[in-house]
């Protein structure tokens, strides 16, 4: 069988194999790869968050139902991406108080971390331990605070305090669906880290 | 004279019976705190309450109340565990004065809340302050559960006992992985 082909349908087959070709032959930069997967990422709950205490609290002025900020002392990856970045703010609350006073008692205080505020939205948290180590190691915190919970301090016939800076983890206490927008940082962040994985 | 000694006699029997008395609700204490505590059961966070086993307020108890509700009542070197639904919860213990202890319970948490008993003017002051496992631990060795007319209609049952019940069935679950350490 043989076939001739007109110049018109020569240059009609010409335009098909370059629309069929094209897509397979480019090579997807790691920026679309990144932006065009998952816009729509799920923080399950009980995910594990490093936080840091912002304001220095006391046994002493502090009041049940006071509440204190914290922020976010490790970005928070999810799928290898960054999907809330560290500093991100949030509220804690004081549980209990009770002063020092007559016959040695000793300060009481037990706070706990109520949530985190990323685009406009409420990580609602729970679970929340104080870290025994005061490092700036966020995640030598984490693997101390671990394996010692600690729900209040106390010491005794002394106030109670924790400090600026101190840190804590706590866990998501609810799914946090979220929207990852292709011009965000938390995009350009991870596009940067994966470059930097290369 | 006469009364004097039949005075004497008289109290020296009431000292006998109120030995023998405290002997056998001795006999009748729980037994001692397991290497493992049970978990708190699903949907449950737990409490661990204790009071060390010192000499100050020996005489003195420590009852626990939930508001108004006594739960239990610690005597000194005892413990009990109690498990609730996730909230906020209200403890407190009294003689002349009242101390206070609010607590937020989790699912599968385990909490940990001392109890000494503190020097007051008249009597000694039951103090219920935040503790936790390590302190529990150290001391657990010295610990044995509440005797059985104190544990109350919302108190866990005894471990020890729960333990031996249990035996030929399944080992009873650790503690939560939020505090994985056992009690040594």
């Amino acid at each position: 069988m043989h076939f001739r082909l007109s110049t018109c349908q020569r240059h009609l087959l010409l335009a098909l194999a370059l629309c069929v070709c094209t897509p397979a032959a480019a090579d997807p930069s790691p920026v679309s790869a990144a932006v065009a997967a998952n816009s729509t990422i799920l923080i399950p709950a009980g995910t594990l968050v490093a936080l840091r205490i912002d304001q220095n609290l006391s046994s002493k002025s502090a009041k049940r139902g006071d509440k204190f900020s914290i922020s976010l002392a490790n970005d928070l990856w999810v799928e290898n991406r960054i999907v809330v970045p560290v500093g991100t703010k949030g509220l804690g609350e004081v549980v209990h108080a009770s002063g020092k006073g007559f016959g040695g008692r000793a300060g009481e205080l037990i706070v706990t971390a109520r949530y985190l505020e990323h685009g406009g939205r409420q990580i609602r948290l729970g679970h929340f331990r104080l870290s025994a180590a005061g490092s700036n190691n966020a995640t030598a915190a984490l693997l101390a605070t671990a394996a010692a919970p600690i729900v209040g301090v106390f010491v005794t016939g002394t106030s109670a305090y924790i400090g600026l800076g101190q840190l804590a983890q706590a866990r998501l206490a609810e799914d946090f669906p979220l929207t990852v927008e292709p011009s965000s940082n938390t995009a350009a962040r991870t596009v940067a880290n994966q470059g930097e994985n290369k | 004279m006469r009364k004097l000694s039949q005075s004497l006699l008289v109290a020296a029997a009431v000292g006998v019976a109120a030995f023998t008395v405290t002997s056998t609700a001795m006999a009748a204490s729980g037994g001692q705190a397991p290497d493992v505590l049970p978990a708190p059961p699903a949907g449950h966070g737990q409490i661990v309450f204790w009071r060390p086993g010192t000499i100050v307020g020996a005489a003195l108890g420590c009852g626990v109340n939930l508001g108004t509700e006594r739960i239990s009542a610690l005597g000194r070197g005892k413990y009990f565990m109690l498990n609730l639904a996730p909230g906020a919860y209200e403890f407190n213990a009294k003689s002349e004065a009242k101390d206070t202890l609010n607590l937020e319970v989790e699912t599968g948490e385990v909490y940990f809340v001392k109890c000494t008993i503190r020097m007051g003017i008249m009597a000694g002051r039951p103090n219920l302050a935040p503790s936790n496992l390590a302190e529990f631990a150290a001391k657990k060795a010295d610990l044995k559960y509440v005797d059985a007319d104190d544990v109350g209609p919302r108190v866990a049952q005894d471990p020890s006992v729960a333990v031996v019940a249990s035996a030929s069935q399944q080992p009873a679950p650790a503690i939560a992985d939020a505090t994985p350490e056992v009690v040594k």
